[in-house]
């Protein structure tokens, strides 16, 4: 999709789209090269947290049964405590998935480039930039946490100033409720914008064209030009809606295997609905990236 | 493209391209377009269900300042004691048919901004009375089919009943009707927009537009399309559902007024709507022009066949 290549520049809609029939006309080679880390790691997971993955579809299938019994559907039960396995998983996650992203990333790069890449060239491929994808993404993602505690604790100084040189009550109600709303609104804004721009960062380092801080760095200016910003959000904001939609209604199927007391069958559907999700992000995130850099040639030149 | 007729085949992303860029750049007269008829009657339901908008207020901004209450969310805005009357069933009704008239002045605005003419709401307004009892039996034609089929599942789940033990819990009844509904509503949405374009874009009788609309959606070639528009636009819907709600629950906290809420998420939903109501007039030309296509190579296949 390079623009010496003739193609043209994508819209938004477009990109989904080119995403959507990447995975759709590769399905099983793309599934394969996620699932193939996915499953292991998921079984795993699934066999460590065993008691409360039983307590969740218990209380699902009890929710589902009795409306009425909804409060005990508590997922985010406050007694719950992320324990050593939780936390060994998370790492475990963190340096797996990259691995598997960025085979999607070169695979989908080489299938929009008009090849046909071989799963064991994508590995091996992935394999050297492995390391890279995973400071990428530690990377990005702290950034964002970063933005958001800056955020955070600036308005909480600020509110304290407030207060004491106005000799008013110290957080009132009305503060907490305005403190609440305006992280949350940093949260949200900073979550989109972490999407377009970690997936060009990803992209660049999985297919190698740039180390870690030139990856951010460049996936910056590609994602936030003045000229190209508003796309960019547009661009996380459509990723996140297709994540959330598509996590719903993976958890509604997986809701009437429990109904029909299919336990496993449940398991398997949200796995693979999980997976074709990752799927598709990582490739929206390929497509994404080979238009933006598309785009900044042409500015360039 | 002053001509949206002769533009060339749409993916369903560039369909959703289109219609957020063609909002955005006629973002007012749009809004004022559905807005005009669709928010009085918004404020009058509001009004009506007031008791109701006070409950939801309340558990959204619980929610958000504890969010653990979210599974909670349905337990503090349900009521027990209030039960399906015949009185809602009457203001569905009337939303229904006050609905198609906003619709109808919506469609004459929309197609008058794809040929690149100066939208006027005013002017749409005999077109839409003209349409209106058309675009109304449309809606309860739908809400009749979506029913049926309905009740067509309900059949199918009692023949499971039979056959299989795991289907006789309530809870597979809940979980099966929840999946039938995201799923009919996936497959109709299509056809349903489809309808109301041949009907308020062309000026076709309910018959024809229904034909019309089936032949279109459900060509082999088209079948698979048809269903992605659809499960995009219930995507759509249920993203916008979730962000008004977040909207109103914002506004609840920041404002201390229920009303400024409701007001905002009525704003919000306005504009999800004018979103999909655009999007389903420019499928509706997209599909018009790939069905045309298609026609016409039958025709040449079959001229030539003669030959």
């Amino acid at each position: 999709m390079d623009v010496p290549q003739g193609a043209r520049l994508l819209s938004i809609g477009e990109i989904f789209d080119r995403a959507i029939s990447v995975l759709f006309r590769n399905f099983l080679s793309l599934t394969f090269c996620f699932g193939a880390f996915l499953l292991p790691y998921s079984l795993l997971l699934s066999w460590v947290e065993r008691s409360s993955s039983g307590k969740v579809f218990g209380a699902i299938g009890s929710a589902i049964a009795h409306p009425g019994r909804s409060t005990n559907l508590n997922l985010l039960n406050p007694a719950y405590r992320l324990d050593a396995n939780a936390w060994w998983l998370m790492a475990l996650g963190l340096v797996i998935f990259p691995l598997a992203g960025a085979m999607l990333v070169v695979s989908t790069a080489g299938i929009v480039n008009g090849d046909r890449p071989s799963l064991s060239s994508s590995i091996r491929r992935a394999f050297w930039r492995w390391p890279h994808a995973v400071g990428v993404l530690l990377l990005s993602v702290g950034g964002v946490a970063g933005g958001i505690f800056t955020v955070a604790a600036t308005y909480f100084i600020w509110i304290v100033i407030w207060d004491v040189t106005t000799n008013q009550a110290t957080f009132s109600d009305s503060a907490a409720m305005v403190y609440v709303v305006v992280v949350c609104l940093a949260t949200f804004a900073l979550a989109i914008a972490w999407i377009p721009w970690g997936a060009c960062a990803f992209s660049a380092a999985a297919l190698g064209e740039f180390g870690v801080f030139g990856a951010l760095r460049n996936a910056w200016k590609a994602c936030f030009r003045r000229s190209i910003a508003v796309r960019s959000l547009l661009f996380g904001f459509g990723m996140w809606a297709i994540v959330l939609v598509g996590i719903l209604f993976s958890y509604v199927l997986a809701a009437i295997g429990i109904a029909i007391h299919q336990i496993n069958a449940a398991a398997v559907v949200r796995l693979v609905a999980l997976t074709e999700i990752a799927v598709f992000v990582n490739a929206a995130g390929a497509v994404f990236y080979l238009d933006a850099k598309a785009r900044e040639q042409r500015t360039t030149t | 493209m002053n001509n949206p007729e002769a533009a060339r085949f749409q993916s369903i992303g560039e369909i959703f391209d289109r219609a957020v860029s063609v909002m955005l750049k006629n973002f007012l007269p749009l809004s004022l377009a559905y807005g005009i008829v669709i928010l009085p009657l918004r404020v009058v339901v509001d009004w009506l269900n007031r008791a109701y908008q006070v409950r939801q207020a309340s558990a959204v901004g619980a929610v958000i300042t504890n969010p653990q209450l979210v599974a909670q969310f349905f337990r503090l805005s349900y009521d027990p004691n209030d039960r399906f009357s015949l009185g809602d069933a009457v203001r569905i009704a009337l939303e229904m048919i006050v609905g198609a008239l906003a619709a109808g002045v919506f469609a004459a605005v929309t197609i008058r901004v794809l040929r690149g003419e100066r939208p006027d709401t005013f002017n749409a307004f005999p077109r839409a009375l003209n349409l209106w009892f058309r675009l109304a039996v449309l809606h309860f034609a739908t809400l009749f089919l979506l029913v049926l089929s309905f009740a067509g599942g309900v059949a199918i789940w009692i023949f499971l009943w039979n056959f299989w033990p795991s289907f006789r819990e309530p809870d597979s009844a809940a979980a099966l009707t929840l999946a039938m509904s995201l799923l009919l509503a996936c497959i109709f949405a299509a056809c349903y927009y489809c309808a109301f374009g041949a009907v308020a874009v062309d000026d076709r009788r309910i018959g024809s537009a229904a034909r019309l609309a089936w032949k279109m959606t459900t060509v082999r070639a088209l079948r698979s399309r048809s269903l992605a528009f659809g499960s995009a636009l219930v995507a759509c819907y249920v993203i916008g559902a979730l962000f008004s709600l977040a909207v109103e629950g914002i506004a609840d906290l920041l404002f201390h007024h229920v009303a400024a809420g409701v007001a905002l998420r009525e704003l919000f939903t306005l504009e999800v709507g004018v979103l999909i109501g655009v999007a389903g007039i420019v499928f509706y030309l997209d599909a018009k022009a790939r069905y045309s296509a298609i026609q016409d190579a039958v025709q040449n296949r079959e001229n030539s066949a003669a030959r």
